[in-house]
């Protein structure tokens, strides 16, 4: 069973007690269109546990929430006919986001759509630079990232037939021993 | 000067459409170290163009950005050449944004910040600067200047129908492909080569008493047994079956084992035992018989002996 809080809006979309426009789901995730989106077809992909921040989201739900993004992304750059898409995560608040509930945001993107998610440059010497380096360095030495080979991605599919064993093997040998009768 | 840059303009096209030729010419593999030598993030993971490298593994590499929106702007991108994300693997994906989880977690504690977003721009329309495929992770704070605009535009409802009906579709298509890469191919049952033929004796016995039952056929191969209907017993053996079994059990002088099988009482062991033994002892000594007169050899199996003196009278007698 899902986490989920009574609270969060997004964790009433999952329990289905709210309507939504929902376009793929599975165990772990449920991708859904945006009522005011910044463009039509502007979905979100959120995961069914209630996680806050990116933080708290395993490692292995992240990596499938990612890869059915992806497809979300490719699915609506070939069947809604746009020149782009952005994938947006808002982490915090003074990121912009609005409900405690981790998502990913896909926005379909055209020329001249009025969307800006650009950012002018900001000017930093090379001391504050390398101070910043030196801070993240330290900080991410702690951190160990498994390797892509290593993890464990959650099953979602894939059906194995079962091995094969036969029922007549005691026949089998019984009838051996008995063709070896001279 | 006007004189030089018009050559300088040709010089350009035809440089332009001999470059074209080249790459119309170039085996994949060559297109790829093309597009190598041009990227110039390619040029940074080979380490031929400096940078500041927060961190690396086998797959990925993140570096601070030299134009940063905030301080510890950094770029996540993979060290294999891919252009777009529909391009990358799941896995060296999923690995790309578990870095990135882990980076805005180490950005949240070094610099103090307060939140942070992944941005990843595909295509051009979507702000996307190179051609190597990069994740932004901007760390933020209140007041720092930076305003993502995102706009809120209500639809119809049609609209979200129809939207929601094609995208599900796409979707629905999508992983059904990927469930079908990811089928693991069943085996042939055993079934399907055919089954071997299945030589059973009539009666099932235990392999001690078969063994001893061939041999005893061996030496006195009855006639087959053709009416087996009307000499069935309760056990469903032949009469004829279970007094072969009977006598040549009993008269090794043992009660068989399986005599609830054969369905014989204490009493009528005896019986047969007796009769057992006597007819056994008389076809004993018949053989001792022709095994003791010179000049015959002992003969296998049950054919009755040749009689050479018996031959000779005939041959005389068609004289």
């Amino acid at each position: 069973m899902a986490k989920t809080r009574e609270s969060c809006l997004i964790c009433q979309i999952v329990a289905n007690n709210v309507p939504s426009y929902k376009v793929y789901e599975d165990e772990i995730s449920i991708a859904a269109l945006d009522f005011n989106g910044a463009n039509p077809g502007h979905c979100f992909i959120i995961p069914k546990n209630h996680y806050p921040i990116i933080e708290q989201v395993p490692d292995g739900e992240l990596g499938h929430l990612f890869s059915v993004a992806n497809k979300v992304s490719s699915a609506i750059f070939e069947g809604l006919k746009v020149q782009g898409t952005n994938v947006f995560v808002a982490n915090g608040i003074p990121a912009g986001q609005t409900v405690a509930h981790f998502m990913i945001n896909i926005i379909p993107r055209k020329e001249n759509d009025g969307i800006n998610l650009q950012w002018s440059p900001k000017q930093m010497s090379e001391e504050e630079m390398s101070t910043v380096e030196l801070k993240l360095k330290e900080n991410m030495q702690g951190m160990a990232v498994e390797s892509p080979e290593k993890k464990e991605m959650p099953k979602v599919h894939a059906e194995r037939p079962k091995p094969f064993i036969s029922d007549e093997g005691e026949e089998d040998y019984f009838m051996n021993q008995l063709r070896r009768i001279p | 000067m006007p004189e030089q840059q018009p050559q300088q303009q040709q010089m350009t096209e035809e440089q332009v459409k001999a470059l074209q030729e080249k790459i119309k010419n170039m085996s994949p593999e060559e297109l790829k170290e093309f597009q190598k030598k041009q990227c110039i993030f390619c040029q940074i993971i080979a380490g031929k163009v400096h940078s500041r490298k927060i961190y690396e593994d086998d797959t990925s590499l993140v570096i601070l950005d030299v134009n940063p929106a905030n301080p510890g702007h950094m770029l996540i991108m993979p060290k294999e050449h891919y252009s777009i994300m529909p391009q990358i693997p799941d896995s060296q994906l999923s690995h790309i944004f578990s870095v990135a989880k882990a980076l805005s977690n180490a950005a949240l504690r070094a610099l103090e910040t307060q939140g942070s977003n992944i941005i990843v721009a595909n295509g051009v329309a979507a702000g996307q600067k190179a051609q190597h495929f990069m994740a932004h992770l901007i760390p933020r704070m209140g007041n720092d200047g930076i305003k993502f605009e995102l706009p809120q535009k209500t639809l119809a409802e049609d609209e979200l129908k129809k939207i929601s009906g094609i995208l599900s579709k796409a979707l629905g298509a999508k992983f059904e492909e990927k469930r079908k890469a990811a089928a693991v191919p069943i085996l042939p049952q055993k079934k399907e080569l055919g089954e071997a033929p299945k030589e059973r004796l009539p009666e099932k016995l235990p392999l001690e008493n078969k063994k001893f039952i061939a041999a005893e056929f061996k030496r006195n191969p009855t006639p087959p047994v053709t009416d087996l209907g009307s000499g069935k017993s309760k056990n469903g053996f032949s009469r004829f079956a279970s007094q072969t079994i009977a006598r040549s059990l009993h008269s090794l002088g043992r009660i068989s084992k399986n005599a609830h099988i054969l369905n014989m009482d204490h009493a009528s062991n005896h019986q047969s035992k007796n009769d057992g033994i006597s007819a056994f002892k008389e076809k004993k000594k018949a053989t001792e018989k022709e095994k003791q007169i010179p000049g015959k050899k002992a003969q296998k199996g049950g054919n009755p002996p040749i009689n050479l003196d018996d031959i000779a009278n005939l041959l005389g007698k068609d004289d």
